[in-house]
């Protein structure tokens, strides 16, 4: 069921309401303790009128975490868990420090970032990537909000559909929204997915593994990255992943991003912005210069 | 001569049996224990170990009353609203609670009612405490169902004896 | 005088002090009084034609 319509059974009256006002087009849902209940889409914004109660929310908590708290302590300490149709919920509130570990103690306010598959989405890349003399390797780069990842899963599922064997690594459960290891969400016929696992880690795996051909990767940026992407490189494996960040010149000023940008293992960059998957600009990696130069396409 | 020892038998065994009967509902309670027990110990391991949330646990530990609750479950309530929907049918007749005394209910409802709300830790813990008290209370129903079995089938004997003496 | 009568009603009281000392002994102790008084009521409804008979014959002996 959908987490609007899971959300209204379980919310009183007032912030029921509002999430069937705007059902169709929500991607954020803000449950606060005390404080009414905040919607937020493409462009728009709304907040209900009555607060909601502490116990409302720890019951509504409850309910999505499907009255297992004891499954999901661990996600809950890091700060959010998924639900099984791909959205994830952010939590914050009171946490202590115990055993040298901390623990999410009390939930103050809640953030649901509706997951909405778009199906095709990716076409316009899917086509940039797949050149005709074998897959280059390209990053989306773009500001939080932008529909990287909902880019990327529908990237997966058309490289998929291309006859390409596509690996993902879903270090946060957000690509794929596996549950016990099979996917929720639709990223492909011939799609691998390693869950949990961390980014680096998880690449190195599956390069040895699962022979891909493709590997799609959420959010990368540190030096354990640019590790595996230079791995993946070596193996003739592509790479398909996503970045934040606001312009090219933004992704060259990072040392990580900039090292991984010169070593040649990506061909391309993506820079979306101005609504969700809208492309800006291309730049590309100049043949023959050794991963030294980029050029705008 | 012959047909009236047969007979004679017929009446003494028919009688023992109808003993053994009678007894029959402590030997449910005990069985159904001793499955509520086994269940508990699966649970455990599916919840704290395996980490699946409660609606799967329950499903996967194969005790028909958990799969009651579970179904009850799938409403998008909690544990402890389903057990309580489920508890006054389950322990009519026909019901898989049907031979649990309402002691026997009170420590189910002890269970259900914290089931999946706390931490790995204490919901081990938890678990671990139920199971400790089914296997008491199971221990119990064996040892009076043993009793009781014994007593009622002896009665029946001698009952069905005395029968043939008078009649036969 | 039927001897297997008499065999029977002795029977009878064996096995009814056998059901009270069982019952007695598992803590049903009114339960066990039930089925003695029960057994003797058995016995004497048994034996009742044959008081009868007796008081009869008596009657007739001393022409009362």
């Amino acid at each position: 069921m959908a987490i609007a319509d899971r959300l209204q059974k379980l919310l009183p009256g007032d912030a029921a309401r509002l999430l069937e006002a705007h059902a169709g087009r929500l991607t954020q849902i803000r449950l606060r303790a005390e404080r009414p209940v905040q919607v937020a889409g493409c462009g728009f914004e709304a907040v209900g009128e009555t607060p909601l109660a502490a116990g409302a929310l720890r019951r509504a908590l409850a309910a999505l975490m499907e009255y297992s708290l004891y499954a999901r302590q661990q996600d809950l300490d890091e700060g959010f868990f998924t639900l099984d149709d791909g959205s994830r919920v952010g939590v914050c509130g009171r946490m202590h420090a115990e055993g040298g570990r901390l623990r999410m103690e009390e939930v103050g306010s809640a953030c649901i970032r509706v997951a909405r598959p778009v199906p095709g989405c990716a076409r316009e890349i899917a086509a940039l990537m797949d050149g005709g003399d074998g897959l280059r390797s390209t990053l989306l780069a773009s500001l939080p909000g932008m529909g990287k990842t909902t880019l990327l899963r529908d990237l997966a599922r058309s490289l998929s559909a291309r006859g390409y064997c596509v690996a993902v690594a879903d270090e946060r459960h957000e690509i794929a929204a596996c549950r016990q290891g099979v996917p929720t969400l639709d990223v492909g016929l011939r799609t691998d997915v390693m869950d949990g696992c961390p980014r680096g880690e998880a690449i190195g795996r599956m390069i040895r593994a699962m022979a891909p051909q493709v590997i799609v990767a959420d959010e990368i940026g540190g030096a354990a990255d640019a590790a595996a992407l230079a791995d993946a490189a070596r193996c003739g494996v592509a790479v398909a992943a996503s970045a934040h960040a606001g312009s090219f010149g933004e992704l060259m000023g990072r040392v990580c991003m900039r090292s991984i940008l010169r070593s040649g293992a990506l061909q391309r960059v993506v820079l979306l912005g101005e609504r969700p998957g809208h492309v800006i600009e291309v730049w590309r990696l100049k043949d023959g210069e050794g991963g030294s130069a980029w050029e705008r396409a | 001569m012959g047909t009236r020892v047969a007979l004679s038998v017929c009446v003494v065994l028919g009688c023992a049996l109808c003993g053994r009967a009678l007894a029959d509902a402590a030997r449910r309670r005990a069985a159904a224990l001793k499955g509520i027990a086994e269940g508990l110990r699966v649970l455990k391991i599916h919840m704290t170990g395996m980490l699946e949330p409660v609606q799967c646990a329950l499903l996967s530990a194969k005790c028909p009353l958990f799969a009651v609750v579970a179904d009850g479950m799938g409403e998008g309530r909690s544990a402890a609203e389903a057990w309580q929907a489920a508890r006054a049918p389950a322990m009519r007749r026909g019901g898989p609670a049907e031979a649990l005394t309402e002691s026997d209910a009170r420590v189910l409802d002890a269970l259900f009612d914290r089931l999946g709300q706390s931490g790995r830790a204490e919901q081990g813990a938890l678990l671990a405490g139920t199971l400790r008290d089914v296997e008491a209370l199971w221990d119990e129903a064996a040892k009076r169902s043993a009793e009781t079995g014994r007593l009622y089938t002896s009665l029946g004997f001698l009952i069905g004896m005395m029968i043939a003496l008078i009649v036969v | 005088m039927n001897l297997d009568f008499v065999f029977r009603i002795a029977g009878i009281g064996i096995i009814v002090t056998v059901i009270s000392q069982l019952l007695s002994r598992a803590g049903r102790d009114d339960m066990a009084m039930l089925a003695t008084l029960s057994g003797l009521v058995i016995v004497l409804m048994m034996v009742v034609n044959m008081i009868s008979d007796f008081f009869n014959t008596i009657r007739t002996i001393f022409a009362l």
